[in-house]
């Protein structure tokens, strides 16, 4: 083809005068090199761009056309000079042709655009040739013809590359439109490629392009690389944070939250996350998400691929509108099947910005349909919403990590219940092991003493006539010694045996256990006497009810005393102590013998169950007395341990319940804020019943009319009761401990009929009642009943001891409830305030107050306040002095001047109104009235002391409004002021309490209303009791100074 | 020739008794230990020719005491009869593993014992 463009440089024609060919042979040199140097940049140092090539090479060729047109016009093709120069250029445009070629051949795309255009070319040029043989002068035409086809020819290349470009990368790239067919203009060669914008521009958007390109397949390697990544990872935790990692690196988004399905309750949790703040981390946006909330993120009017993107109010630049209700998922069925992909195309270009609103969330969908969790991605690298295509790689991700997380939790289940599994066939294992050793040690104690006896009676057997009389008198001794203690031995292990079997033959009676007591250490005295051993027994009470197997309590008693005295040396000690401690029985048996070796401690109790494989024995000739003690106790939910006295002797103590546990759950009641505050008062009454082991308990306090008494909670009283009820104060047994003060108790309502001794209307089921009145600083909050032994028996001294204890505890933990309750109703009541300011102006009730902020909002329009300002004012209006209700009602009702500590005290109220409020999130603005409202315009006022323009414009505005509302209304001291008169008594403050500017203003609007003002002074009863209460306080100085 | 040495390691009171005025009887030197570390205390001291070793005992039991034996070289020919009342096929692996020479259960009776204490010995010193 090249030399097909040279034709007409070897042709002779006229000849360039001599003056001029040395210039111009120059000209000549000087422009090919300088071309080959372009070239050289092109190539080599801007690496292989198809575009800046082609466009190189339309240059090139536009300069070689040129020169070739004019060397014909001079003949001088000829000269060896000009052939070296042309041979140059040639040269270059055929080494950048041949790249060309090169790199076209790895895009089948841009391939195909090289052929059209080499078609074309050779079409045109054909074309131009049979017109210049018809026209005269053929080789110049040829020449200029050919030339310029060709030039055409490679800027169609080109513009066809451009658009090949184009096509395969639809997003992130900015600035698309700018100068899209730049190279198609290029058609004319040398107007169409100066334009700098266009040559400065064109290779950046390539690079993005191709960049894209590049990214695009590092995606989807990476995407791969990690989906084999999770699925290699078994740990469940490791796995999600590994999925919130991964989708953030690859998808380029600074904060990914992944949410997880509780497997308990209805919602998500966040189980993941990258990229959260610090101090963001505990309150990562929700950290339960709901189901309905879920839904309202996945509305299918949010639908992105099969995605859900919100936030963003413009999305689409071209794509269907309507394309989200196609979506399968549109029918936000949260079980849906997120399968089929939508018919957008990923040439949908979104060049949208990520605002703080937007938020994209993937869900994790298992093939079954069920909503796993989902992923909620937040700040993109770029700032930009991502492309289609990028929200599809991350659907692909998120799809394997769905797969990779239910096997997850699959083998989490698993692995639980095989955990389970190994831990019963453990412990049935151990059982086994605890059963052969038994055998093992029972027969080894039996064998023991039998050893002995069959020794003794060999050797009384064989020497029988030779022995003396006394040898064989104390051989006797031994055999008959040693045939008790096997006998000892033999009863024991029948016992013990006895009791495994009959683990639930115990019959828990009522007994009382003093008696007993003293009975078994009767006969223990007599042994004591023996040896000398001081036997010390101390019993602190005459009866001691509980409900013990009256034959095991025997047992029990027999083992420790038995085991004391066996060993304690002549002349020793033995100790029983038998005392009530708090609702348990403590019996305490100790000895002065040598104690137990610490390493014996922890199984003393377990003498045939060692599993340890040791043969060491515990001391010798101890039975397994113990561990039936440890037995008994146990099946009487009760402890036993043993320590070593310090002054040597072991000391065994029995902690046995007095009553056992019936009433579950007992709670532990100091986790009050924490849990549902409803069930509080409740567990508070499950916590004194358990305490005091009765069935019935009840908390009265007064009702809102305070005439009666009402209850609160209870437990053991039907539900339409606790409804209905009412005590009047002062009647009955609740009634009088409420006026007394005082705890009262009935032991037996039957026997002391009449005055406080006669009960109420409650359900009493047994006649002793308890009533003990909660009295908290000096309040008396409430009164607490209880009723209905567990026992039967009526409730005694020691309950009422008890209850007397209980009380100011449950009287603290009722009074901080209260306050949490008092809370939460302020913070209702904030709520509901709330609600009403948004409704401001479309249901504002005519009343003087109504008619005050419509005046004020009124005066903030006409000083030409921004529409946003005016909201934050009309916020303001509505909650500025909610902190009055801190405020002791004394001195807001109070009549005189308040002194220097009660200003302080009320003062308060401006930081409570904030701290009230802070729940709210008011704008920052509208704190600001309400924290400046006070001040004065000479700087007399509070918090701040602000004086002049400082003060915020709205909290000046506050302050006029309030004070000229107050002296339209009655109060206490004085009547309420005219209109004319509230007029002059503003003007009057003028310049030392109110802003002067905005008092024209106010005085201006409220002119316009006069007539509804005066129409609503008289008839209006929403007198707040906030506006009431400022005003006494700032006005008294004002009032008493000028008088 | 000396009189046999022997240590009966037991704590059980009566029965020692017996065993002791039965092998002094007979001739031989008797040692009482009452428990494992009793008995190691003893070895050293009274370096007996044969220890009747009960199992069970306070402290250290009998398998432990004769495996600490048998780590002294000096004790190699130390006979150590095992006498226990606890004779379970695991016991008894144990004890033959520490390195008790013979195993005889409880109760037993004395004539036999004594007897086979002098076969033990009388091989011993045969081979010494």
């Amino acid at each position: 083809m090249l030399p097909w463009s040279h034709i007409g440089s070897t042709i002779d024609l006229p000849v360039l005068a001599p003056e001029l060919q040395s210039p111009y042979l120059a000209l000549l040199l000087g422009l090919a090199t300088g071309v080959s140097y372009l070239a050289h940049r092109v190539f080599v140092t801007t690496g292989s761009q198809a575009y800046q090539k082609i466009r190189f090479l339309v240059l090139a060729q536009a300069v070689s056309a040129v020169l070739r047109i004019v060397e014909t016009k001079l003949a001088i093709g000829h000269w060896p000079v000009a052939v070296a120069g042309h041979s140059l250029l040639d040269v270059t445009i055929v080494i950048s042709l041949v790249d060309v070629m090169r790199s076209l051949h790895k895009d089948r795309q841009l391939h195909r655009a090289w052929f059209g255009g080499l078609t074309g070319t050779a079409f045109t040029g054909t074309f131009c040739g049979l017109i210049a043989g018809t026209v005269g002068d053929p080789l110049l035409l040829n020449n200029a013809v050919s030339q310029a086809a060709l030039v055409l020819f490679l800027a169609g290349i080109g513009w066809l590359l451009r658009g090949a470009a184009r096509r395969s990368h639809p997003a992130r790239i900015q600035n698309e439109s700018v100068d899209a067919a730049a190279p198609a203009r290029g058609a004319s060669p040398p107007a169409g490629w100066p334009q700098p914008s266009a040559a400065d521009d064109a290779p950046d958007r390539r690079r993005v392009a191709a960049d894209h390109l590049s990214r695009r397949s590092w995606t989807l390697e990476k995407i791969l690389e990690e989906t084999l990544k999770l699925n290699s990872t078994p740990r469940l935790a490791e796995l999600l944070d590994n999925t919130v990692r991964a989708a953030g690196e690859i998808l380029g988004f600074h904060q990914v939250v992944l949410y997880l399905k509780s497997q308990t309750t209805d919602t998500f949790d966040v189980r993941a996350h990258v990229g959260c703040q610090a101090d963001a981390a505990g309150g990562i946006g929700r950290v339960h998400v709901t189901q309905d909330e879920l839904a309202e993120l996945i509305h299918p009017r949010l639908s992105y691929a099969n995605s859900y993107l919100s936030g963003v109010t413009h999305r689409r630049r071209h794509g269907s509108p309507a394309a989200g209700a196609k979506n399968p998922l549109a029918a936000a069925t949260l079980a849906g099947p997120a399968s089929a992909f939508t018919a957008t195309e990923p040439d949908d270009v979104d060049l949208t910005l990520w605002t703080s609103e937007t938020r994209l969330v993937v869900l994790l969908v298992t093939r079954l349909g069920e909503i796993l969790g989902f992923l909620e991605l937040d700040r993109p690298v770029d700032g930009l919403v991502p492309s289609l295509l990028d929200v599809r790689n991350l659907e692909l991700l998120a799809n394997q990590a769905t797969v990779a997380i239910e096997s997850a939790q699959q083998n989490a289940r698993l692995a639980r219940d095989n955990r389970e599994l190994a831990q019963a066939a453990e412990k049935l294992t151990s059982l086994e092991e605890m059963k052969r050793n038994f055998v093992a040690n029972v027969s080894h104690e039996l064998r023991t003493p039998l050893t002995s006896i069959s020794a003794y009676a060999e050797l009384l057997q064989q020497d029988a006539g030779a022995m003396r009389d006394e040898v064989r008198q104390e051989f006797l001794k031994v055999i008959s010694k040693e045939s008790g203690r096997l006998t000892e031995i033999i009863d024991d292990i029948l016992e013990l045996s006895r009791m495994e079997k009959g683990r639930v033959s115990a019959e828990p009676d009522h007994i009382d256990i003093v008696e007993p007591t003293q009975q078994l250490a009767e006969i223990w005295r007599q042994r004591s006497r023996e040896h000398s051993i001081e036997f010390d027994v101390r019993i602190d009470a005459d009866r001691i009810a509980l409900k013990f197997d009256p034959i095991l309590y025997q047992q029990l008693l027999g083992h420790l005393l038995s085991n004391a005295f066996k060993f304690t040396p002549d002349h020793g000690r033995v100790r029983l102590i038998l005392a009530e401690r708090g609702t348990a029985v403590k019996l305490t048996v100790e000895d002065s013998g040598i104690g137990i070796p610490e390493e014996e401690m922890s199984n003393i109790f377990d003498r045939f169950y060692q599993v340890d494989g040791s043969a060491t024995r515990a001391h010798n000739g101890q039975g397994v007395g113990l561990a039936i003690c440890q037995d008994i106790v146990s099946r009487h939910d009760g402890r036993i341990w043993v320590e070593n006295v310090p002054s040597g002797g072991a000391r065994f103590t029995i902690l046995l319940p007095r009553r056992l546990p019936v009433i579950q759950p007992v709670v532990n009641a100091q986790r009050t804020e924490s849990d549902n505050p409803a069930q509080f008062v409740t567990r508070l009454m499950y916590w004194v019943a358990g305490s005091l082991g009765v069935q019935l308990a009840a908390l009265l306090v007064p009702d809102r009319h305070e005439d009666a008494l009402r209850i609160r909670a209870a437990i053991g009283i039907p539900e339409d009761l606790v409804q209905s009820a009412r005590i009047s104060k002062g009647v009955g047994a609740t009634g009088s401990a409420w006026v007394s003060g005082e705890l009262l108790h009935i032991a037996d309502s039957a026997s002391e009929r009449g005055g406080a001794g006669s009960l109420d209307d409650l359900p009493y089921l047994t006649p002793s009642v308890l009533c003990a009145p909660l009295i908290a600083k000096q309040d008396t909050l409430g009164v607490l009943v209880v009723n209905h032994r567990i026992d039967g028996r009526p409730l005694d001294e020691d309950d009422a001891r008890l209850l007397e204890a209980l009380a100011p505890r449950v009287a603290d933990l009722m009074q901080r409830y209260l306050a949490y309750e008092d809370h939460t109703r302020r913070f209702a009541e904030l709520q509901r305030s709330l609600r009403a300011t948004t409704t401001i102006g479309h249901e504002c009730r005519e009343n003087l107050i109504a008619v005050c902020r419509e005046l004020c909002l009124a005066t903030a329009r006409r000083l030409g306040l921004p529409s946003v300002e005016i909201e934050h004012l009309a916020l303001a209006l509505h909650f500025y002095d909610v902190g009055l209700s801190r405020i002791p009602a004394r001195l807001i009702h109070k009549t005189g001047p308040l002194t220097a500590d009660e200003r302080r005290v009320f003062e308060q109220h401006v930081p409570a109104s904030l701290e009230l409020l802070a729940p709210l999130e008011l704008p920052p603005k509208a704190r600001q009235i309400i924290l400046h409202h006070h001040e004065r315009y000479d700087g007399g006022g509070y918090p701040d002391g602000l004086a002049g323009e400082s003060i915020p414009l709205g909290a000046r505005l506050v302050s006029l409004t309030e004070s000229f509302a107050a002296m339209l209304q009655n109060r206490s001291f004085r009547s309420a002021y005219n209109y004319d008169e509230a007029v002059t008594e503003i003007r009057r403050q003028v310049g030392t309490r109110f802003c002067p500017r905005i008092t024209a203003e106010f005085l201006a609007e409220a002119h316009k209303r006069r007539t509804r003002i005066e129409t609503r002074q008289h008839g209006s009863s929403d007198e707040s009791v906030f506006v009431q209460a400022t005003d006494r306080v700032e006005r008294t100085p004002v009032w008493h100074e000028s008088g | 020739m000396s009189a046999d040495r022997i240590l009966i390691v037991d704590d059980e009171r009566n029965l020692v008794n017996l065993l002791k005025q039965t092998f002094e009887a007979e001739g031989m030197q008797v040692a009482l230990a009452r428990d494992g570390i009793d008995c190691m205390n003893k070895v050293a001291s009274f370096r007996p020719d044969l220890i009747i070793m009960d199992i069970m005992m306070p402290k250290l039991d009998g398998v432990d005491t004769t495996r600490l034996i048998r780590r002294n070289r000096s004790y190699a020919d130390t006979m150590i009869i095992a006498l226990s009342a606890r004779f379970d096929a695991d016991t008894r692996e144990r004890m033959k593993e520490a390195g008790a020479n013979v195993f005889m259960r409880k109760p037993f009776s004395v004539a036999k014992l004594v007897s086979r204490v002098q076969e033990i010995l009388a091989a011993r010193s045969q081979k010494g």
